[in-house]
């Protein structure tokens, strides 16, 4: 671990009550549990039951709960899926803008130049309907267009609006990655703080049971003492 | 005694607490405007069907009129105006299609996100559950307040703010001149 690290880890001589550590509703019933051990056998029971249930035994440390690991994935995936969308909302935006202009230009002029025949024909031919119905059939397309522009102009805000939303995925990608480097920085401090020039193997292993000890499942009870010293002598 | 400084940015699960929040919260607006997207695209598809019928009348009625007054090349320009709108109409046909077929694979992509709230909230458990053996792991009888802080200097140690012979021999005069 280098000095910076933990210069920025270690920084400031900050009282360790002044820290502001939130609880948990767990961690605090755990410690409010703590505070009734000292009041009776049966509270001590009680609290040993309570903290057993919040703090059974460590994660397990397989690759599902490696949390560096999981979060990388999320940031790694999230950022891929994040791209596709944007290139996906991207084509819509573009296959709007195109409807848009065709109808604005090529389709509107053609309903226009329609109209303006249908007048003429149903001017020299009043007595034909189907002149008349076309014109009226190529007036209301107008109108039709002009909604469809609209619902389009509608579409491209409501676009827009998302891709604004989807640049959370970048601010939530920073978050992550900061909570990342602060949980290795605090693993490198603590391998650091924990590491010792004896070598592990080296060690002499924990006593199985020490003297006021509560577990005593284990132990080896009189009778079966005697019963194995008998069977040393046999031997 | 030195301890970590914990800024509001440096509260892991806090954090992430925040991102897994707001996350589903900004999935569930941007699951709404495609709802929106959708519907739009839907009115724009009746009314591309209603240009496309009238298209198909317009040209009926001026091939009819074309039969009857060959000699006039008005309505042949008229049939081919109407003709080149009408593939425009096919295409917009296919690009609304299409961008209806975006849509639902958006909202099929964006199901990632639940993905990723469930990976996070495991590993915030996971944290939350470490925190709180090693707070057990960690406890004592002993208050904090009544415990005797360490030794700013143990032998061995490789301080190098002490104070030097010099120095101690002054600090000693000084409380023998008073």
């Amino acid at each position: 671990m280098s000095d910076e690290e933990l210069q920025a880890l270690l920084s400031g001589d900050v009282d360790l009550d002044s820290i502001d550590i939130e609880e948990s509703p767990k961690a605090k019933s755990s410690t409010a549990s703590e505070t009734v051990k000292e009041s009776s056998s049966e509270g001590d029971e009680h609290h040993e039951e309570n903290v057993r249930s919040i703090v059974a035994e460590p994660p397990a440390a397989n690759d599902d709960n490696k949390v560096i690991g999981t979060l990388d994935d999320v940031t790694k995936d999230s950022e891929a899926k994040a791209s596709e969308i944007f290139d996906s909302i991207d084509r819509i935006n573009e296959s709007l803008g195109d409807i848009e202009n065709k109808i604005n230009s090529d389709v509107k002029s053609n309903l226009e130049y329609n109209i303006e025949l249908f007048e003429k024909l149903s001017n020299k031919f009043p007595k034909i309907e189907a002149f008349k119905t076309a014109l009226d059939n190529n007036k209301t397309c107008i109108e039709s267009m002009e909604n469809i522009t609209d619902n389009i102009y509608v579409n491209q805000d409501e676009i827009m609006m998302i891709m604004d939303k989807m640049q959370y995925q970048d601010i939530h990608r920073q978050k992550i990655e900061r909570v990342i480097n602060v949980m290795r920085s605090l693993a490198l401090y603590m391998n650091h703080l924990f590491s010792s020039s004896v070598d592990d193997s080296k060690r002499t292993s924990s006593a199985n049971h020490i003297e006021g000890d509560k577990n005593t499942e284990e132990l080896v009870n009189e009778d079966e003492l005697e019963t194995l010293i008998a069977s040393f002598g046999n031997k | 005694m030195r301890h970590l400084e914990i800024s509001n940015g440096q509260k892991v699960v806090e954090e992430l607490d925040t991102v897994t929040k707001d996350s589903e919260e900004k999935a569930l607006e941007i699951f709404d405007s495609l709802d929106t997207l959708g519907g739009s695209f839907d009115d724009i598809e009746k009314g591309i069907a209603k240009l496309e019928a009238t298209l198909n009348i317009n040209i009926d009625i001026l091939e009819n009129m074309e039969k009857k007054f060959p000699e006039t090349t008005l309505f042949k320009i008229a049939i081919s105006k109407n003709r080149d709108t009408l593939k425009s109409v096919v295409e917009f046909k296919e690009t609304i299609a299409n961008s209806h077929d975006e849509i639902l694979y958006i909202t099929d992509t964006m199901q990632y996100q639940d993905i990723h709230r469930q990976k996070i909230e495991r590993v915030v458990n996971l944290m939350r559950t470490l925190a709180n053996y090693m707070n057990h792991l960690f406890s004592g009888k002993v208050e904090d307040s009544k415990r005797v802080s360490s030794a700013r200097h143990i032998e061995g140690d490789s301080t190098s703010d002490l104070l030097s012979d010099e120095d101690l021999e002054k600090l000693l005069e000084d409380f023998g001149s008073k």
